[in-house]
């Protein structure tokens, strides 16, 4: 494997089953994630887009294998995941964490925040003894721009960007190489955004950090991220550098999402093209045959319904899973 | 594929429909006063799309709310100011005269359609019961136009979902029951409440596109609740922004997004990334946080976060002057700000 | 359709536990030979001990014996009471009238008082109204029945004299036994009546039923109360299954021939097999309502009904 590779995802799918009945028999499965492979290369920040349902937290969930993959590989530093005792998942999993969306969901309510940062210092061992623990936090809540004299106070004394900045100081602690992002700002402020942004940017220069960033907001998502892949029903749809992801998309999905972001600029928003998608996106527990954006695809053909493209290699650098480019 | 570009800045609008005047509205809670509208004054004329723009807590969505007296009472009481609907003051009037008007001359739609339909309910009795308290319509009528508004905002095969539950429609769908729901006694003014924030980018798309068109159509006026300023580019003629219970500049939307003179706009703006931006620049962010409204504030509520801030503005409220034609700003240093000197 | 062959199936489910139930009681207080013959094994030699237990089936496996306990309970044969020299199934049934005519007056007392109390408080939260509601609810929910039961026959009995203080026949006999069954329903139901509404009230599709211009009055009945009887229903659906079962307290205070009193008398005299049939019946009873609680809740509720 390339020595870039930090993240090698290899045809990934994650299935739920429906239960349903007194004896919950599985009456379907929900195709969160069905068949998606990728590279995370060191240092970079992928972007991962796509509307609610498409598999994208999921697959940052399968990936720090939060959930158990259906099937397919997950090599990490050139380990594969998947073949990893729990045990050594356990310890693997210190060098990868986790931001969650909800910074009020996702931080216990009745412990301390320095509690909270030093709990994965204690679980992997990191700290000798109780000073140097102390001092560790001390420097982590320093590194996200908390004050350290409140780390006696609890989640609730702390604003929805701060909490934020304790759930990155959380996935800090333990000196990670890689981050799977959720939706780290969905939850705030517009005014605060941008200052959680510039913090995720600033940690990922200073510490060489790698992102795996998933978010809807496509605008952010492009100025954070190197490279971008476009989700939609559990397929990886498109995946190239940003800028040629945003300035020339392939796939019909991409334009069309591209173009339903308004621009904060009237004039210019005045003079863009629409492409409006009809309907809704089909339900993952029974996904179109074919290709799975074929029923709302504005130039899908005969084909495009009964055979599934493949994901490949249009030009340089520049994934797509479409027959019609 | 569907392209619009029904868009008119400026003038089109016609007589004054909406003039709301230092409305104040306090929420009376256990901790405190909570002082979520601090004296706002704005219009809105017929025809004309006015966006409020505002973070969470900035007042945006119990200021439009208070317009019909729908803030949940106690906590929440109107202190003060007037809203002339038409020359009547909606403040005035009694709850039997408030009730036909709203659903009637006035109707909103709200922003999260899961929670927002009665979910016992069917679709088609939520919307026959806004067409039969306003018109004087037979059950039967009152469906047929059920049906009809249904078709209109485009839910295929309208009148066999009039039978539906809410769930049984998508997220996108609902949002379209309520719009049918809003437009059906032909208000003058829609109140749109972030209608699309709950949806997702596509859906979004789809909605803001039926207002659009709807509106352009209707010509009735609509004014738009948002935080997403790409949202309100694409169908504001006027834009109020608020900031902790006060509204801190007004303007044309062309005008506002040129020539933003108020800090805290200057700083929405340039805290954003813009998707066809190639080049990359260090967001700058707002330092702080917006202020907690329990109790009275004193000054320019934004000096604690504002580059330009100084001692007259931690002393004393700023005024809304004009900085240019129908631009308004409340800063004690707009010129500053406005001239370029952006720190 | 199918909902309801489910949850029917499913009901069968939980009695043919309960009969699994009622049928290791015999065993569990010791051999079943001495429970039933009780003081008279004394006077009995252990060959008459002993012919009784073959006599019985006593001496057969356990799931033998089960068998034929099911195979004889399905055609209502529950064994034979000693003490009423009757069949143990009877002793039940007869009994079974008295307490359900009682039951039905007590249930529909608490729902006519409860449920309209509860809306108007509700409305009008921490009014007058409201706040004498209150109280009287923390009374009806911490006074015991013996206590309220004896109250009432000392004052509208003993001291007025306008209704008889036990027995049962005429309609004043239903009045103070009815009020004291139905106190703590009414209190409760009240309160969960209110705080069911206050909390609908609150909900989004409430303001949008209001802004739509249509009357408080609408908004309330045609939106809120139809929201919010869902945990309500629970509640009075329990209640009804514990008042068919009989009031023992009730009924013992006011001497009235339900099936409570029955029962309890029975475990007295350890006449086992009404016991057992007794416990049989409160199951079906229970299960019956627990069906009519859930075919409710998909009247009330659409998204059950398809199932969503």
């Amino acid at each position: 494997m390339n020595e870039n590779v930090l993240v090698r995802v290899k045809d990934l799918k994650m299935h739920f089953p429906i239960r349903a009945g007194i004896l919950k028999r599985t009456v379907g499965v929900v195709r969160a994630v069905d068949g998606v492979s990728f590279d995370i290369l060191r240092g970079e920040t992928l972007g991962l887009v796509g509307e609610s349902g498409c598999g994208k937290t999921t697959t940052g969930r399968a990936i720090l294998r939060l959930y158990e993959p259906t099937s397919g590989e997950v090599n990490f530093r050139g380990n594969d995941l998947a073949s990893e005792s729990a045990e050594e998942v356990r310890r693997t999993r210190r060098h990868m964490q986790m931001i969650f969306q909800d910074p009020y969901a996702s931080l216990n309510p009745q412990m301390r925040v320095g509690e909270i940062i030093a709990r994965p210092l204690r679980v992997h061992k990191l700290a000798s003894n109780a000073r140097e623990e102390k001092e560790m936090v001390a420097d982590i809540m320093q590194k996200v721009g908390l004050n350290v004299n409140f780390r006696d106070r609890f989640p609730h004394e702390f604003s929805g960007g701060q909490r934020q900045r304790i759930g990155i100081a959380r996935a800090l602690a333990t000196s990670p190489d890689f981050i799977v992002c959720d939706e780290p700002i969905s939850a705030l402020d517009v005014s605060i955004q941008a200052q959680i942004i510039n913090l995720l940017e600033q940690l990922r220069e200073d510490l060489g950090l790698t992102y795996l960033f998933i978010a809807h907001d496509l605008s952010m998502v492009r100025y954070l991220s190197t490279r971008v892949g476009v989700m939609y029903l559990g397929k990886m749809m498109e995946m190239s550098s940003a800028d040629e992801l945003y300035d020339s998309p392939l796939h019909p999905y991409t334009k069309a999402l591209l173009s339903a972001i308004p621009i904060p600029d009237p004039p210019l928003e005045r003079r863009r093209q629409r492409t409006l998608l009809a309907g809704d996106p089909p339900s993952p527990a029974n996904p179109p045959a074919g290709c799975r954006f074929s029923t709302r695809c504005p130039i899908a053909v005969e084909h495009c319904r009964k055979v599934e493209p493949e994901f490949r290699l249009a030009t340089e650098g520049h994934w797509v899973a479409c027959h019609l480019v | 594929m569907e392209t619009t570009s029904l868009h008119t800045t400026g003038s089109k609008q016609g007589k004054r429909l909406l003039e709301v005047r230092n409305l104040e509205t306090k929420f009376y809670t256990a901790d405190g006063v909570v002082n979520a509208l601090n004296g706002i004054s704005y219009s809105v004329d017929e025809g004309e799309c006015l966006a409020i723009v505002g973070e969470s807590g900035s007042g945006k969505t119990v200021g439009v709310l208070s317009i019909l007296r729908l803030i949940q009472s106690p906590p929440g009481r109107i202190v003060g100011g007037e809203i002339l609907f038409k020359g009547t003051d909606l403040l005035k009037i009694d709850d039997k005269e408030l009730r036909t008007i709203r659903g009637g001359a006035i109707s909103v739609i709200f922003q999260d359609p899961m929670t927002s339909l009665n979910p016992v309910m069917r679709v088609g009795a939520q919307i026959t019961e806004n067409i039969r308290e306003h018109e004087n319509l037979t059950s039967r009528q009152a469906r047929q136009k059920a049906a009809d508004l249904l078709g209109m905002v485009g839910i295929p095969t309208p009148a066999k979902r009039l039978d539906d539950y809410p769930h049984q429609f998508s997220g996108g769908m609902r949002q379209r029951v309520m719009i049918a729901m809003a437009l059906s006694c032909s208000p003058q003014l829609i109140i749109a409440d972030e209608p699309t924030t709950a949806l997702d980018v596509t859906i979004q798309a789809q909605i803001v596109e039926l207002i659009k068109s709807l509106q352009a159509e209707l010509g009735t006026a609509v004014i738009w609740i948002s935080h997403d300023l790409g949202v309100v580019a694409r169908l504001a003629d006027n834009v109020a922004v608020m900031y902790a219970g006060h509204i801190v500049e007004k303007a044309p939307v062309d005008e506002l997004y040129a020539r933003p003179a108020h800090p805290y706009t200057i700083g929405l703006l340039n805290s954003l990334p813009r998707l066809d931006a190639r080049i990359k620049t260090k967001l700058k962010a707002i330092g702080g946080l917006p202020p907690n409204l329990l109790g009275m504030l004193q000054g320019c509520a934004f000096a604690p976060r504002c580059m330009f801030a100084t001692q007259i503005c931690r002393e004393q409220a700023p005024p809304a002057i004009e900085v240019a034609p129908r631009h308004q700003v409340a800063c004690w240093h707009s010129e500053l700000v406005s001239a370029g000197e952006r720190p | 359709m199918r909902y309801i062959i489910r949850r029917l199936l499913q009901s069968l489910i939980v009695v043919f536990g309960v009969s699994i139930v009622a049928f290791g009681m015999l065993f569990m207080t010791g051999d079943p030979t001495e429970v039933i013959l009780g003081d008279a094994t004394d006077r009995m030699t252990v060959s008459q001990i002993e012919e009784f237990r073959v006599k019985m089936g006593f001496d057969r496996p356990w799931y033998v014996q089960y068998a034929s306990f099911v195979g004889n309970a399905v055609q209502g044969d529950f064994g034979y009471s000693f003490i009423r020299h009757q069949p143990a199934f009877e002793v039940i049934t007869d009994k079974l009238p008295a307490t359900i005519k009682l039951a039905s007056v007590a249930f529909i007392l608490s729902l006519v008082i409860s449920i309209p109390l509860g809306v108007m408080s509700a409305i009008r939260p921490h009014r007058p109204l409201d706040n004498i509601a209150t109280v009287v609810a923390l009374a009806g929910q911490s006074i015991p029945s013996f206590w309220l039961g004896i109250l009432l026959i000392m004052f509208f009995g003993v001291y007025l004299k306008w209704l008889p203080i036990s027995g049962s026949g005429s309609w004043q006999h239903y009045v103070m036994p009815g009020i004291t069954l139905a106190a703590f329903p009414i209190a409760r139901n009240m309160r969960l009546t209110r705080s069911s509404m206050l909390d609908f009230m609150q909900k989004d599709f409430v303001r949008t039923a209001r802004a739509k211009g249509i009357s408080e009055n609408r908004v309330v009945y045609a939106h809120v109360l139809r929201n919010s009887l869902m945990p309500i229903v629970t509640s009075i659906g329990l209640e009804l299954g514990f008042l068919l079962g009989g009031s023992v307290i009730t009924e013992t205070i006011f001497g009235w021939p339900g099936v409570g009193r029955e029962i309890v008398a029975a475990i007295g005299s350890k006449d086992f097999y009404v016991v057992q049939a007794g416990v049989i019946m409160l199951a079906l009873i229970f299960a019956g309502v627990n069906l009519l609680i859930d075919l409710t809740y998909s009247l009330i509720d659409p998204r059950i009904r398809f199932g969503a």
